[in-house]
């Protein structure tokens, strides 16, 4: 069950990592647009409109994966320190991660956002993701000790 | 001992007057071509005939005696006086010739340095002669390189990126915006010149629906018709830019036609969907502050010309490496023509 839980996290962590670089490049590309850039042609690039739908799916695709993971991650915690919610540091880290991208989706799907505020919202998500992921390990007494 | 030679003018030497008047019509090449091979016993020749140059390349016997003959019949095909064509012409010889044609395919001679359309030219001028039985091995080999040290130089260096008009960086600025330029909507305010050059380089890309709006429907129907558009009431502006997806403007207008909060409301109305605004008119008949709307990109006239300028001085600034790349294949066309015996000795490098 442990395999699962990592896997399915790890997964998630990846179409969030996919959801970081769109949302870098989009935001790259957006602000010379906005600049107009007179170099800005000189250079291939994405068009905005696929890098936000890249952002967008990937952030669905991660929170769904990432939802997952903390429902088996639950279970196990209950098999093996008894309870589902222990108040472990990774646990606490990751429900804010979890509240992150549940804003980032709820203003795209609920109030049709897009752009550079809500692709920005993506990549700050993902540094609470990075913190999740390595910072409480290093800064907090975690269980979760497996992971660095 | 053959020579490669060219007989030619172009835009820098000579006016379109006298251009459009030795212009080979598409009719008329493969009558000149056999002209030249049976009127003046030159077996491979290919006239490169576009809006910017004529050219005649031939292999000559000797060097002395073709250019008046060229000439000659020039006047003769276009039914011209002798004394039009004193002026405006040049006549290269080995190796300059062959730098010529290197230095064409490549772009480096255009009006618009780099640009593209010149190198089809070249295959085609070539194509159309190979099907006229006016190339021999030398103009094979010649053709042949020259094409590809044209590709090679655009492959190999930036002498043919970035838009260098305003219709086509409009475009392009698109395409950096937009996934399917052919799903989206275009709203046409006004019907400037420039608009229209504009509109026809984004029909260009597959778009299908195109609004046009104007003061009076006199203007706007023709416009409309000639684009396979629709009329849209120009009171209901709001109403038409909440449809499209990219507007061009182009009206006489003295004020601001949208403000930004017309196009902050528009912008809800639409779910924040991007809008692309192209503000060709001067004055400027958009609020510059509209721009500063998220999902809202706005440019005008300047900022256009500001990006065709800069593609410019970038293409200008490759064209000394494209400049070696067509050095370097022209020294080994030359080498390996010289190896066969075919052609004169490059005079130099």
């Amino acid at each position: 069950m442990i395999f699962s839980h990592a896997f399915i996290i790890f997964a998630s962590y990846a179409a969030f990592a996919l959801a970081l670089l769109t949302g870098i490049l989009f935001l790259a590309q957006e602000s010379r647009l906005k600049r107009k850039d007179p170099t800005l042609l000189a250079s291939g690039a994405v068009p905005l409109e696929l890098l936000d739908r890249i952002n967008l799916y990937a952030v669905v695709a991660g929170f769904i994966l990432f939802s997952i993971g903390m429902v088996a991650g639950s279970r196990l915690a209950r098999l093996e320190w008894g309870s589902y919610f222990n108040a472990d540091p990774k646990e606490l880290w990751s429900l804010v991660t979890w509240g992150a991208y549940a804003t980032v989706l709820g203003l795209r799907l609920t109030r049709g956002l897009r752009g550079r505020r809500v692709v920005f919202l993506s990549v700050m998500s993902f540094a609470l993701l990075a913190f999740t992921f390595l910072g409480v390990n290093y800064f907090t007494g975690t269980r979760h000790a497996f992971i660095g | 001992m053959t020579e490669i030679a060219v007989l030619g003018l172009n835009h820098r030497s000579a006016p379109v007057e006298l251009r459009e008047r030795v212009a080979f019509q598409e009719g008329k090449l493969s009558t000149a071509l056999s002209a030249v091979r049976e009127e003046l016993k030159l077996p491979e020749c290919v006239i490169l005939s576009t809006c910017n140059r004529v050219e005649l390349y031939t292999v000559i016997p000797e060097r002395n005696g073709h250019e008046a003959k060229l000439k000659n019949f020039l006047t003769r095909f276009h039914r011209l006086e002798p004394e039009s064509l004193d002026s405006g012409f040049y006549w290269h010889l080995q190796p300059d010739s062959v730098r010529h044609l290197f230095r064409v395919a490549a772009g480096l001679d255009s009006m618009v340095v780099g640009e593209s359309e010149i190198l089809g030219q070249v295959r085609d001028a070539y194509t159309q002669a190979v099907s006229h039985g006016s190339v021999g091995s030398v103009f094979h080999r010649l053709f042949q390189t020259a094409i590809r040290a044209g590709k090679e130089a655009r492959s190999r260096t930036r002498i043919g990126q970035g838009a260098v008009s305003v219709s086509s960086v409009g475009v392009e600025l698109a395409r950096r915006i937009f996934r399917d330029l052919s799903s989206k909507t275009i709203l046409v305010l006004g019907a400037g010149q420039i608009a229209k050059s504009t509109l026809a380089c984004l029909k260009a890309q597959g778009i299908k629906k195109i609004l046009v709006a104007n003061r009076t429907q006199e203007a706007a129907g023709p416009l409309a018709e000639s684009v396979g558009g629709q009329v849209v009431p120009f009171a209901d502006l709001e109403a038409s830019v909440t449809q499209a997806d990219i507007v061009i403007c182009s009206t006489s207008a003295d004020h601001y036609l949208l403000t930004r909060p017309q196009i902050q409301s528009i912008m809800s109305a639409r779910r924040q969907r991007p809008l692309f605004l192209i503000d060709l008119s001067v004055p400027r008949n958009l609020d510059p502050r509209i721009g500063q709307l998220e999902n809202v990109y706005l440019y005008d006239i300047d900022d256009l010309e500001a990006t065709t300028s800069s593609n410019l001085q970038m293409r200008l600034s490759e064209m000394e490496a494209c400049s070696e790349i067509v050095e370097r294949e022209m020294n080994g066309f030359l080498n390996r023509l010289n190896g066969n015996g075919s052609a004169r000795t490059p005079a130099r490098a």
